[in-house]
């Protein structure tokens, strides 16, 4: 019982932790999208024509995911975009390390500082994923419990 | 079984927060002052083989972070003293990026005003230069970037001699070099 406890405790503080987190990466990008648009450029990924439609969607995505964890709704779904957009990241980040890229990475704010791509930065997003799986795995016994109780019942 | 459904479940779910987010940053998008055109423009440059699509928000920081693999059409950059230097010896044309109405109120002496937006390809005077024509492109200062976009323009048509003085109008009149004022130049 114990067990289970601390478990649910652990899901609520991760979760309130990836969703302020989530919220305020978003916000940057949502006050300023011509300036994420040109981060996104930089990474040479992606065909030029899309550069503005990312730009528009992928905070949102982030907001979504930010509101969904605070209020504890579809969690399931919430950690499972959220580590699915980590990943994406994570992939982004190393192909930019690879080829050697002096970029910003567009991470969680947007400043004139901007922080670079760096190995610190995957680290960053690995930690993020390792919440969103354990949101997943919590948020899947969850339900699967709830139902063979009521089930039972 | 259940497993199976849990699972399914979630990404039904997850497609829906997808969709949800979607709606919501076009619907942002659309209202918001800041909006963004949902398919990016872009100029397209020709060089040689070589077909760039250049995103047209590139702004003079993201020009200085990486050099465009323009070949020998790059825009370079001048500095100050460089560009004065071209004055002096008039070995160069400026070309004021900047509005008329910017221009008129004050501009480098025998600079020649094409506003960015304006800008066509058959812009009459340039038929008058050579292609080997030394041009620096000018705007208000650092922060602006119609001087960049200019020069690309430029590149496109094929001028290969084409600069770009960042420091622009700012940093010539702050250094206190002549200025003409008008419509001409």
């Amino acid at each position: 019982m114990n067990k289970v406890k601390i478990f649910s405790a652990i899901a609520i503080i991760i979760r309130l932790l990836l969703g302020f987190l989530f919220l305020y990466s978003a916000l940057d990008k949502i006050l300023y999208p011509a300036r994420f648009a040109e981060v996104i450029y930089n990474y040479r990924l992606l065909p030029v024509e899309l550069l503005n439609i990312c730009a528009i969607i992928v905070p949102w995505i982030e907001i979504t995911i930010g509101i969904t964890l605070l209020l504890g709704v579809w969690i399931d779904a919430s950690a499972h975009l959220l580590s699915g957009l980590t990943i994406v990241f994570i992939g982004l980040l190393l192909s930019a390390i690879v080829r050697g890229l002096n970029i910003e990475c567009g991470c969680f704010s947007l400043d004139s500082e901007g922080s670079l791509v760096s190995w610190k930065r995957i680290f960053e997003d690995i930690l993020i994923l390792i919440g969103g799986i354990y949101l997943l795995w919590y948020s899947f016994k969850k339900q699967i419990l709830l139902k063979s109780q009521s089930a039972l019942e | 079984m259940d497993n199976f459904r849990t699972l399914k479940i979630t990404i039904y779910r997850t497609i829906i927060l997808v969709l949800i987010a979607i709606a919501g940053g076009v619907a942002f998008n659309q209202f918001s002052p800041k909006g963004l055109k949902l398919i990016t423009p872009f100029h397209r440059v020709n060089i040689g083989d070589q077909h760039l699509k250049i995103p047209i928000f590139l702004s003079r920081k993201l020009y200085k972070q990486q050099s465009l693999n323009l070949g020998s059409h790059q825009p370079l950059e001048f500095r100050l003293n460089e560009a004065y230097e071209h004055y002096q010896n008039r070995s160069a044309l400026f070309i004021d990026a900047r509005t008329s109405a910017e221009y008129n109120e004050g501009h480098i002496p025998q600079a020649v005003s094409i506003p960015i937006e304006s800008f066509d390809y058959q812009t009459p005077i340039l038929a008058d230069f050579p292609m080997n024509q030394m041009m620096i492109t000018y705007c208000e200062g650092e922060s602006c970037s119609e001087s960049i976009d200019l020069a690309v323009h430029l590149n496109e048509i094929g001028f290969s001699n084409v600069h770009i003085f960042i420091g622009g109008w700012e940093q010539w009149q702050a250094a206190g070099y002549p200025v003409n004022e008008g419509d001409q130049p």
